[in-house]
């Protein structure tokens, strides 16, 4: 995969501007309950995603909804260290097998600064990607980083999704005595990369 | 009547007996009100007229929104049914289920379905049905219905719930939330994988594209969007909004209000497309159900209660609510919200039998984001749904009362302190004997000030004294014209009738009208010369500003609205004048409290904010309303009283546990309260300012407050 992974690059493409952005989101995301990175090659990204799954202690990872150059270098790198690597789509696959222990990465089509939040649109890999496991990281672009809820709502418009999900942070609960607790019916915990190059490239 | 009345007093009994659950929702409700307010505080004011504006159009355009969504739905390969009544909408999912052969349906919140009788339905064809929402599934297990429309196991202790999953589920658990959660990941993701149909409700519904939009925070709205083959929605029709703009905002206000932060976890966005353009959801039923809410629309009494977001901040600054709980103070739909909601989805009588725990302190309008007048509208469901009682019109005629211990004043400070007497009073009046009374000091405020304030024509403020100030101790009314006028206004004091609060709160609206319409007729050429109406009473305020135009809708009440204040709002608002006294006793801590209409009236805290200017050190804690409600906190019993003491009690602890010396606010009422239960002295904000200016000293006699 052709990554072109330097800063100068990113800043030509979308100015400092929106690498204020980023960190503005990502700090919403992480008030949200967000594990958050923001990295500018493939490698870093990887690395990211090998020590919050070691810090979580799964050694099952779920890619759903990823270009196949991507989902292929994380394979790669995973498969090495002794993790099992699973990829949503194409084959039919048991969701039990994505439940427990694993750790779903997943594509996000856009995020939201102003509420930390990321969205995904019409992909069912993404979707299961980014519920079903014990833990889940989304992966996005930094130009894909909107303003808020009306930018999000003239994209809508624009490309009519079926299917919408955001996600503003862990599965949780305060139904019982009013303590809050993670991890009720989706993941217990949850990440976010910003990537300062193209996913998908 | 009398079995209505003993029934509900039972009721009342009941929930205050429970007194683990009294106190943990009591502390629940204050968490939850705070932190909402918290998060409303930082809310841009942009977001609330967008969120008023978009329901507004909703309710205003049902019929062509209803039609819209249809057209949308059935373009994107959906079904779509309109169900007139609950009846109509049980009948076509438990028909779907049945026609489709479906074994187990899985459901997130839905209080729609809830409103539509859909388990039992389901239940008795045979079908399993499962709440995933953890706190409905606690309701489920233990057969009951929610007891708050956000957090539906509120009522339940963490041992409780262990309990139930022991006896019903067979899992031995230590009481602790995080392992409870666990199990319940765990059970319910069996649930999840065999389930053949899943039924979510909606918390909006989008016209221009035909989806439906949830709101959560576990995943297991999305998990039923998910799994399994049949998904079928189900929402109020006005919960249809007409774009996307107009979903978001509702989108970014509602978590805020809710529980103060600007997103739950999950927006899940479901329709007849799924979540996939290759993998299809394979069958989608979108339910609008009807049931009340077209008619609603056309009421000018009820229409506005269908603006509701369902956030539920006036259920947690209800204060009978937080002490009675869903199961007392509501339906279906519970605590403030849940009157006017019964009242649209099943008739005025029902309403009423729930309407009666509302105590009008209007703090449900002052936090309502689409500004519903809830108080307003349950006075009038409790007007024209019959049914009030004879003490009750009793209460209506506090101010005769108030006008004969002035003329009678030794006579009634003596009935009022005398053990017999009070028990006479509580028989016959319904004043319960445990209340503290205030004192009658002899005399009225007219007499005392004379003609020259009584014939005054035209004058910068007119002072409107209510029945306290101006009957039962006029030293209030004398020093809030003194330190206008020390402060530069000319003043006049026409005689005015009593506010007729009592009338409102307990739904004499006939009776209300009239004494607005006397009072609106006294006030409006003032009003119209530019004077403005000022009162030293909040709850008169309230009735002037927002009660009357209500009632009456005429140009010339809405005209004295727009020109009435609180004494103290105005005196903030426009006296330089005021800095720090020497006056003022050194170290002096006063507790501000700040009365319910004052809050809704004028907002920020022009009262604390002047004592603060005028040097005085002071406290204050938002725990919303003290508890009394003008008369209803002197009801005898679990009429009244009881509830009352439950709250005062706690208040009182709050204030003690600031250390502060002595309590200042503006409402007689509330003075009563706090002085009863807190044991401290109360003073009226007013006082303080006279004496500031060194109008009135420390030294002089305080009747009450
Ligand atoms: S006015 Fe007060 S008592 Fe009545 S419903 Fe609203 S919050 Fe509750
Ligand atoms: S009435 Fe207002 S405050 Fe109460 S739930 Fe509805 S929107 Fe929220």
């Amino acid at each position: 995969m052709a990554v072109r992974n330097n800063t100068e690059r990113e800043e030509e493409l979308v100015g400092a501007g929106a690498r204020l952005d980023v960190e503005k989101f990502l700090e919403k995301c992480r008030m949200n309950g967000f594990q958050v990175a923001h990295v500018q090659s493939v490698e870093a990204l990887v690395s990211v995603l090998a020590d919050w799954a070691s810090g979580w202690g799964v050694r099952k990872i779920v890619l759903g909804g990823l270009s196949k150059q991507l989902a292929e270098r994380i394979r790669g790198e995973f498969t090495g260290r002794e993790y099992m690597v699973l990829e949503i789509g194409g084959v039919e696959m048991e969701i039990e097998e994505l439940r427990t222990g694993s750790l779903g990465v997943f594509r996000a089509n856009a995020g939201i600064k102003e509420t930390g939040g990321l969205v995904i649109f019409d992909n069912w890999a993404s979707n299961l990607a980014s519920l079903i496991p014990e833990y889940s990281v989304a992966l996005l672009e930094m130009g894909e980083i909107l303003q808020d809820y009306w930018m999000l709502a003239h994209l809508i418009r624009q490309t009519r999704p079926g299917g919408i999900a955001i996600i503003s942070g862990p599965s949780s609960t305060s139904d019982i005595e009013l303590t809050h607790v993670v991890g009720v019916h989706g993941p217990v915990g949850c990440g976010c990369i910003v990537a300062g190059l193209e996913l998908d490239e | 009547m009398r079995g209505s009345s003993s029934m509900s007093r039972s009721r009342v009994l009941g929930a205050l007996e429970k007194k683990w659950e009294v106190e943990t929702r009591w502390r629940s409700m204050l968490a939850m009100h705070l932190k909402s307010r918290e998060g409303m505080a930082r809310l841009q004011q942009k977001y609330l007229e967008g969120v008023f504006e978009s329901r507004k159009k909703s309710v205003e355009n049902l019929e062509r929104l209803v039609a819209l969504t249809i057209e949308s739905v059935k373009r994107e390969g959906g079904n779509v049914y309109v169900a007139k009544t609950a009846e109509d909408a049980r009948r076509y999912v438990a028909s779907l289920a049945e026609s489709r052969g479906v074994k187990c349906v899985i459901k997130s919140k839905s209080m729609t379905t809830e409103e539509i009788g859909l388990n039992d339905a389901l239940l008795s064809q045979g079908v399993d049905v499962i709440e995933t929402d953890l706190g409905e599934r606690i309701v489920q297990l233990a057969g009951q219905r929610p007891s708050h429309i956000i957090a539906p196991a509120v009522h339940l202790s963490r041992e409780e719930i262990a309990r139930l999953v022991k006896e019903r589920r067979g899992a031995d658990l230590p009481p602790q939330p995080e392992a409870i959660t666990r199990f319940f990941r765990q059970d319910l993701w069996a649930d999840f994988k065999r389930a053949e149909m899943g039924v979510t409700g909606a918390n909006i519904v989008v016209a221009e594209t035909g989806q439906a939009v949830l709101v959560t925070n576990e995943g297991n709205g999305r998990l039923v969007a998910t799994m399994p083959r049949i998904i079928v929605s189900i929402a109020g029709v006005e919960k249809i909004v007409e774009t996307w703009d107009d979903a978001f905002n509702v989108l970014r206000v509602l978590p805020v209000s809710a529980v103060g932060r600007d997103a739950t976890s999950y927006i899940t966005v479901i329709g007849p497309r799924g979540m996939s353009r290759h993998v299809k959801v394979p069958e989608y039923h979108l339910v609008l159900l009807d049931n009340g809410r077209t008619g609603a629309s056309n009421d000018p009494w009820l229409k506005d209660a269908l603006r509701c977001i369902r956030c539920a901040a006036c259920l947690d600054v209800c204060p009978t609510y937080r002490i009675l709980g869903g199961h007392v103070f509501g339906d279906i739909y519970s605590g403030p919200m849940g009157v006017p909601w019964t009242a649209i989805t099943k008739g005025l009588k029902d309403a009423s039998e729930i309407a009666k725990y509302c105590v009008s302190c209007s703090l449900c309008l002052h936090v309502c984001p689409v500004r519903i007048d809830i108080p307003i509208t349950i006075s009038w469901i409790k007007h024209a749904s019959g049914g009030k009682t004879l003490r009750e019109r009793i209460l209506t005629m506090y101010e005769s009362y108030a006008v004969l211990g002035s003329r009678l004043p030794r006579l009634f400070n003596w009935l009022q302190g005398s053990r017999v007497s009070r028990r006479l009073m509580e028989g016959l009046l319904g004043i319960d004997r445990r209340r503290l009374m205030h004192r009658f000091r002899g005399g009225n405020l007219y007499e005392i000030l004379g003609e020259k304030y009584l014939r005054r024509r035209s004058a910068d403020v007119v002072y409107f004294p209510d029945t306290y100030a101006a009957y039962m101790d006029w030293s209030i009314g004398l020093l809030a014209v003194r330190v206008l006028e020390a402060l530069g206004y000319t003043v006049a004091v026409p005689r005015t009738y009593g506010s007729g609060m009592p009338s409102i709160q307990y739904g004499f609206l006939s009776k209300a009208r009239k004494v607005a319409e006397k009072n609106v007729e006294k006030l409006k050429s003032y009003a119209e010369n530019g004077g403005r109406i000022v009162c030293s009473e909040p709850t008169a305020a309230y009735c002037l500003r927002e009660a009357y135009p209500k009632i009456l809708d005429t140009p010339s009440s809405r005209r004295v609205a727009e020109s009435t204040w609180e004494l103290t709002s105005l005196i903030a608002a426009e006296s330089k004048t005021l800095s720090p006294s020497t006056r003022q006793p050194p170290n002096t801590y006063v507790f501000y409290h700040h009365p319910c209409h004052s809050r809704l009236l004028s907002p920020g805290r022009p009262s604390e904010d002047l004592l603060k200017r005028i040097g005085m050190n002071v406290a204050t804690v938002d725990y919303g309303c003290c508890g009394i409600a003008g008369t209803w906190g002197m009801r005898r019993g679990a009429e009244g009283f009881l509830i009352s003491a439950e709250i005062g009690r706690r208040v009182a602890e709050i204030i003690l546990g600031t250390g502060c010396m002595e309590i200042a606010t503006e409402s007689s009422v509330c003075a009563q309260q706090l002085r009863q239960f807190s044991g401290l002295k109360v003073r009226h904000t007013i006082r303080y300012i006279a004496e500031s200016l060194g109008i009135q000293s420390r030294e002089e006699v305080v009747l009450n407050f």
